[in-house]
């Protein structure tokens, strides 16, 4: 896919009043935080903006994924696909507006932010806490980030 | 001149017998009680006879008197036995004890001089303590059971029923494996969870906690 009508679109995912504002805002972070302190920080932030965002009760799937992709259609902060392997759900993003509005050497971490969103719904889906969800791959070049639902120890999180 | 003199002396007067007179002092013990507790007279016009008095560990009632009806009460204090207050009473030698030189004081005008009374029982009265006597039937006045509240309460007083709590229901917590999965999709989750779990590391940073 030609990458300057990718960068198009994604220009238009985030709006002009923010654009140069959540950057600079993020290029302070970067000199007063760890990368990991800040992966973490955007972490809890999507915990904290799904909870104001609960999703309906979806009894399959295939409905989970409708009602999470009118959701991002809603805010335009891109689309979704939700698949199911043996022993995990695989979960990729596309056109999220992290990659225009905080930079895109700022990946790293910036998409914590959507980690945290997705494990929190699929908890309140009735996913067990021992369940993690956590990023497994990243295009640069697209922004598409991919995160895996798995099962994992308590200590997967220690620092 | 002694009482038992004067006693012996007005039987013969009469061609009566002494051993047949009958003390009747209790009568006016009661009067004067009744005089001491008003409230006595309220329960024994509104009260049944009093059964007759089983034999307890305290009360002098020996087996030989057929009527052991309790005394008259002077007092009967809430949620008290009433037996184990006549005993208290009746054993109080300022109030209930006669002398012990002289058990017949006097004719009463209640019973005639010449009692019915079989001279056997006056017999088998005289033998026993004062506080047998005290409870012959002839010279007492029926005392009103008391009631049932009073009677079925017991000294110690009766701890409330235990109220057991509702039990608590039991809390489902469904585990890895017994979660009763209720959808496609939370069936989905417990058979993820109940996986082998991740088996390398996302390739992207490592978490950490502040």
């Amino acid at each position: 896919m030609n990458r300057d009508i990718i960068h198009n679109l994604c220009m238009q995912q985030c709006s002009i009043q923010w654009r140069d504002f959540i950057g600079v805002f993020a290029q302070e972070l970067i000199e007063n935080l760890t990368t990991t302190n800040l992966r973490w920080l955007l972490r809890r932030t999507g915990q904290r903006f799904a909870k104001q965002h609960p999703l309906p009760e979806c009894p399959t799937l295939p409905a989970l994924e409708e009602v999470i992709n009118t959701f991002w259609k809603s805010i335009n902060w891109g689309s979704a696909t939700i698949n199911d392997t043996d022993s995990r759900l695989v979960i990729c993003h596309y056109l999220a507006p992290l990659q225009i509005s905080m930079l895109p050497e700022n990946l790293a971490w910036s998409t914590g932010f959507l980690e945290g969103v997705y494990e929190s719904w699929l908890h309140q889906s009735g996913a067990d806490s021992s369940l993690l969800l956590l990023q497994s791959a990243l295009d640069p070049e697209t922004g598409t980030v991919e995160y895996r639902l798995e099962r994992h120890s308590p200590d997967r999180l220690a620092g | 001149m002694s009482q038992d003199s004067d006693i012996q002396n007005l039987f013969r007067q009469f061609n009566g017998q002494p051993t047949q007179y009958k003390e009747i002092a209790r009568a006016e013990q009661n009067e004067s009680a009744r005089q001491r507790w008003p409230l006595l007279d309220a329960i024994r016009l509104h009260q049944d006879p009093v059964p007759p008095v089983r034999l307890a560990a305290t009360v002098h009632v020996t087996a030989n008197t057929k009527d052991t009806e309790p005394a008259e009460q002077t007092h009967i204090p809430n949620g008290a036995s009433s037996r184990t207050h006549i005993e208290e009473t009746m054993l109080a030698p300022t109030q209930v004890e006669p002398p012990k030189t002289s058990w017949f004081r006097g004719a009463d005008h209640e019973v005639p001089a010449t009692s019915q009374e079989p001279p056997s029982e006056i017999s088998a009265i005289a033998g026993t303590s004062h506080t047998a006597r005290l409870f012959s039937a002839h010279q007492l006045v029926p005392i009103p059971p008391p009631k049932p509240e009073h009677a079925s309460s017991p000294a110690i007083p009766v701890p409330p029923p235990l109220i057991r709590p509702a039990p608590i229901p039991a809390i489902n917590q469904p585990t890895l494996t017994e979660q009763p999965a209720q959808t496609p999709l939370k069936n989905l989750f417990s058979r993820i969870a109940a996986s082998s779990g991740a088996k390398g590391n996302p390739a992207d940073l490592p978490l950490s906690r502040k």
